[in-house]
């Protein structure tokens, strides 16, 4: 923090400290601070291949090595891991895997399913498969609606919010409370 | 890309022996360059189906010219469920992934065997309208459908044949592999 210096440097200053000697912009302010300990971070367990298929047994065959969605799998674990809190949880490892599970599984699903755009919109040919239409609907996010859109997402969402409840005291519930 | 670009498939493989046969299947399939495709032969019809097919069709000229038929149907059956842009790079999977070429020659065997039993190729080309009643018929969902037999259609897709996008990881060549 940058303070005026207010010592005397010329004649003028001189005087007017002399003529005037406890006016407080004659002060020099030196400011304390006091020096916290940083509490260590929590840092949440690796998350592994393992654990997303103890969960997620479905996706096996398309998110290991040299599979096209290997790339996916692995961007949505690191946008999982930071979404899923591990402090809100109460470090619990099982749940915070369980729900990281979720996360990504819910989003490879939705993913699979614009890979596999049934009514064929992004390409160039004008006929289109007859019957076979799929509605998207754009709207304002809700948390509730967008999870609800596959299953993973619906047990992630209905597992999660109860803890998210709690978030802004700072404490969790217990799994025992509900 | 290296000399031996077919190594980034699991299962890859050159289209040619060091003979010059169809790697893998000498004397079951020929490969057509022109079109860049694989095509039975006619001593695989006879080994596996016991069928002389030059005797069936008259020649040995219309019995090549069955099969490459044959081998088109399978083919455009495949890539009808491919985004277009990923034609070609459908087109080098199936050349170079050995795997696939066991799937297109079991297929193209089940193919014969179908058209045997229940003139199945026929329908690909059917016009949908029955002369005799002066009425249409609504064939659109077999000819998408089942223009293949039932098992051909189960041997494509419990191998990847006819998704909308690639399982497996590997780039598309630059280079005009059917020289």
């Amino acid at each position: 923090m940058a303070l005026r210096d207010t010592r005397p440097r010329s004649g003028n200053s001189f005087y007017l400290r002399l003529i005037n000697p406890y006016d407080p912009i004659m002060w020099d302010i030196d400011l304390v601070f006091p020096i916290y300990e940083e509490p260590e971070p929590i840092e949440p367990p690796e998350f592994t291949y393992e654990d997303f298929m103890t969960h997620c047994k479905e996706f096996y065959g398309f998110i290991e090595e040299h599979k096209t969605l290997y790339g996916l799998y692995n961007a949505l674990v690191h946008v999982a891991r930071g979404i899923v809190s591990y402090k809100q949880l109460g470090q619990d490892d099982y749940m915070w895997k369980y729900l990281v599970s979720m996360y990504v599984a819910h989003h490879m699903e939705m993913a699979m399913a614009r890979l596999k755009n049934q009514a064929d919109e992004i390409s160039m040919t004008p006929e289109k498969p007859k019957e076979k239409k799929i509605e998207y609907h754009f709207d304002k996010r809700k948390d509730e609606e967008y999870f609800s859109k596959t299953k993973y997402g619906f047990a992630f969402w209905s597992t999660y919010e109860p803890y998210l409840k709690w978030r802004l005291l700072g404490s969790y519930t217990s799994r025992s409370a509900h | 890309m290296s000399e031996k670009h077919w190594e980034q498939l699991k299962n890859g493989a050159p289209i040619y022996d060091e003979e010059g046969n169809v790697y893998g299947f000498e004397n079951k399939l020929i490969y057509d360059k022109k079109s860049g495709r694989f095509i039975l032969t006619i001593d695989a019809v006879k080994n596996e189906l016991n069928v002389n097919l030059t005797e069936i069709r008259e020649s040995h000229e219309n019995a090549r010219a069955f099969l490459d038929e044959l081998s088109l149907l399978l083919y455009s059956y495949i890539y009808k469920k491919k985004n277009p842009v990923l034609r070609r790079k459908k087109e080098y999977y199936l050349t170079f992934d050995l795997r696939n070429r066991r799937i297109l020659y079991e297929c193209m065997i089940d193919m014969l065997r179908y058209s045997f039993y229940s003139g199945g190729n026929i329908m690909a080309y059917q016009p949908g309208v029955n002369l005799n009643e002066t009425g249409e018929i609504n064939i659109e969902e077999l000819r998408n459908e089942r223009i293949v037999s039932y098992v051909t259609d189960s041997l494509l897709k419990t191998n990847f044949l006819v998704d909308r996008n690639f399982v497996e990881d590997f780039q598309e060549i630059e280079e005009d592999w059917r020289e």
